[in-house]
């Protein structure tokens, strides 16, 4: 009996997890740049 | 080890996308919680990493259609590991380990701990020194083992030369 495995590319596998977690982190930092725009500057508060 | 169980089976039989699915949820999985005794796992893995990355792992790995695999092998041979699968358990773990630290934060590492992180760091730079370093660690360690996995190799010669 032959028994064919088809396996994906553990490359490409690899490669689309670290896109995952690249796009979550910028996303995390892109949140705390936002979150300071609100803070006041120079101890004078936004109007 | 539940978690990576699954991923390597899916790995095995099913296509790209439900693979990398299935390695985020193990990835970003809570249950996984970093233990001093970890360091003896940690140790090796780090070693089959370093063994290549220090070889001058893109060139060789792009180059050497037909000695790489035999260098693999030797990478392999002094930790332990035989085959690839075993070696994708590797490079989960360390992914899995240090996608823990990033999630916890840095300060509650032990000494062990914080030159385990210092040293792939390293690794990661030396094998890649056009990398971001504002990337999280764990997107640059799958990123570099993707290149090993995605180089010529020769794969079928690894299991016989072990058993020699």
């Amino acid at each position: 009996m032959l028994i064919i495995l088809v396996t994906p590319s553990l490359g490409k596998i690899f490669r689309g997890v670290a896109e995952t977690i690249k796009t979550e982190s910028a996303t995390e930092r892109h949140d705390d740049v936002e979150m300071e725009d609100f803070r006041p500057v120079n101890g004078i508060s936004a109007l | 080890m539940l978690l990576i169980r699954r991923v390597k089976a899916t790995v095995q039989f099913f296509d790209e996308r439900i693979g990398t699915e299935e390695m985020m949820k193990m990835l970003n999985d809570k249950s996984f919680h970093r233990v001093p005794e970890m360091i003896r796992a940690l140790v090796p893995a780090c070693v089959s990493l370093q063994i290549p990355v220090k070889m001058g792992m893109k060139l060789v790995a792009q180059t050497a259609a037909l000695f790489w695999s035999v260098e693999h092998v030797f990478c392999n041979f002094e930790v332990g590991i035989s085959c690839r699968l075993s070696w994708l358990i590797v490079a989960l773990f360390l992914s899995q380990w240090l996608r823990s630290t990033e999630r916890d934060g840095m300060e509650g590492l032990t000494n062990q701990e914080a030159k385990i992180v210092s040293l792939l760091r390293d690794l990661l730079f030396e094998a890649d020194p056009d990398a971001d370093s504002r990337q999280p660690m764990s997107a640059l360690l799958l990123t570099v083992w993707a290149d090993q996995f995605d180089g010529v190799n020769v794969w079928g010669s690894t299991v016989p030369m072990v058993r020699c």
